[in-house]
């Protein structure tokens, strides 16, 4: 018995890279997928005035992830019979334009961006790791921009929540299976400090519907001690303890696909400021109504529109408002170019609050082009309100 | 440039692929026949395009295999385009499949890319 054992285990250690690489290909595999997105982009302004900084000049600069994020991956499946499956996904941001890491929200990690493990079946899907929000998929779905990093509805999210809202580690969700047409899903983050529940953990609710031609989504998303101030600039507020929801629809017709939502972000921030005498939290509130299209003119060649309106609840006359177009046009299913122009404009509370909003998230995380919260110009801080144009046009491959 | 010019070319061009949507067809079969029974054969043919493109749309909706969120459907006469993207490579195939059993397909070109949340 023992000698008919240990058998197959000597000739898998002969043969190591054969017993490996069967296993590997029989349960499904694992696959290496990625994208690699660079552009040029012109931005009209690109630094704020803020603690007696002078810069407001045009930029002109290669960018990193002009249309998606960079990034690779590694996911795989594994059937376990009876219509269950182990899955897990582990994906890094690059920054294409110097070969490091592009890592959201200050996170170092090899796999900064999801480290997720999990069981899926007809029961649905129970993941556990470091997530997107199931927020964050509904803000996708609702945007006519696709989310993308340059004059879309991820630069309000990132203004208002840094990355608080997208990324969530320590987390465990659960995905339901569509019900005729309906889905739901739900997660939570254990903060895991000793002594206090609350410090860290943070939950998110979503529900959508759809029959094909008409979607309507809604989520709620709620973080405590959000732990990405490395990501806020001077001048920026970085915001703590983040509550947000969402809900809004759309309709295709033919290649057209109209959408609108609304979203609201209340935040308890704190002013990153060289004066220590500013570091005071803020409690902020912003509505954020967008809308837009997407049409496809031919089956590989995409044009859309959005418009994003912010608007200060709690400094009236605040309100921000930003439009963007994109073209994308696939020269393969893996390979397209893209050209996008956008503008925002930042008007400032009767009371000297500023609310910025940037153009992009990729543009060295300042400045008016780039990812900025919401500004105290009283207090030498923030954003000067005005109007900012930018453009860029790039290459996205994907593997 | 001023913000309401930027404004009004969006609005613009939101206009114009509005237009384009139906332009399409009218274009194609108006050179064939004359003024009033073309027009209605053009309406009727438009009307069912439109019908089998929400039948699609549906039939992809209802196949769990496939997330329809960001898929578009163009049909003319049958012959059926996917547009748009789904978030894995294994949906691609699906979604081709799903179409082909909708009544009335009588070809699909799939011209779905990949793009998930977040990407």
């Amino acid at each position: 018995m023992a000698k008919q054992r240990k058998f197959p285990i000597k000739a898998c250690v002969g043969a190591a890279a054969l017993c490996a690489a069967s296993a590997a290909y029989a349960d499904g595999g694992v696959t290496l997928y990625g994208i690699a997105d660079v552009g040029l982009m012109y931005l009209s302004h690109s630094t704020p005035v803020f603690n007696g900084g002078t810069g407001t000049g045009h930029v002109f600069q290669l960018t990193n992830s002009g249309y998606s994020p960079s990034l690779w991956g590694l996911k795989g499946t594994e059937d376990l019979g009876g219509d269950l499956k182990a899955e897990f996904k582990l994906e890094s941001g690059i920054d294409l334009a110097n070969g490091g890491f592009d890592n959201p929200g200050g996170n170092n990690g090899l796999f900064n961006r999801i480290a997720e493990v999990g069981l899926s079946g007809g029961f649905g899907k129970v993941m556990a790791g470091l997530q997107i929000s199931p927020f964050f998929d509904i803000i996708y779905d609702l945007d006519p921009r696709g989310a993308g990093e340059f004059g879309s509805i991820l630069t309000p999210v990132s203004d208002n929540s840094l990355i608080a809202a997208v990324f969530v580690p320590n987390s465990v969700s659960y995905t339901s299976p569509d019900i005729g047409g309906f889905q739901a899903a739900g997660l939570f983050a254990l903060g895991g400090v000793a002594g206090s529940f609350q410090t860290g953990r943070a939950w998110s609710v979503s529900g959508k519907y759809t029959n094909g031609t008409f979607l309507a989504g809604a989520a709620y998303i709620s973080v405590n001690n959000a732990d990405d101030s490395a990501l806020a600039s001077i001048g920026e507020l970085y915001p703590i303890n983040v509550r947000a929801y969402t809900a809004g629809m759309s309709y295709k017709f033919g290649g057209l696909t109209a959408k609108a939502a609304f979203a609201n972000f209340k935040a308890n921030s704190v002013p990153v400021s060289a004066d220590p005498a500013l570091a005071h939290s803020t409690n902020t509130s912003v509505n954020i109504y967008s809308g837009g299209f997407d049409y496809f003119a031919l089956p590989y060649l995409d044009l859309n529109a959005g418009i994003y309106y912010q608007q200060d609840r709690v400094n009236s006359g605040g309100h921000s408002v930003m439009g963007a177009l994109g073209t994308q046009f696939f020269l393969s299913k893996r390979t397209s170019l893209y050209a996008q122009v956008g503008f925002v404009n930042n008007t400032c509370a009767h009371n000297g609050v500023c609310l910025g909003s940037g153009l992009t998230v990729e543009s060295g995380g300042s400045g008016v082009g780039g990812l900025q919260g919401l500004g105290l110009a009283a207090e030498g801080l923030g954003l000067p309100p005005g109007t900012t144009v930018g453009a860029n046009v790039g290459i996205r491959t994907t593997f | 440039m001023g913000i309401q010019k930027l404004a009004a070319i969006v609005g613009a061009i939101a206009a114009l692929a509005a237009l384009d949507v139906h332009a399409q067809p009218a274009d194609a079969s108006a050179s064939v026949a004359s003024a009033p029974s073309a027009s209605a054969d053009r309406k009727a043919a438009r009307k069912a395009d439109h019908v089998l493109e929400k039948a699609v749309r549906k039939a992809l909706a209802r196949d769990k295999a496939v997330d329809v969120t960001h898929v578009s459907v163009r049909a003319r006469s049958g012959a059926v385009t996917l547009l748009g993207s789904v978030p894995e490579q294994g949906q691609v195939e699906a979604a081709t499949q799903a179409a082909q059993g909708v009544a009335g397909v009588t070809s699909v070109e799939n011209a779905l890319t990949i793009k998930a949340v977040a990407q």
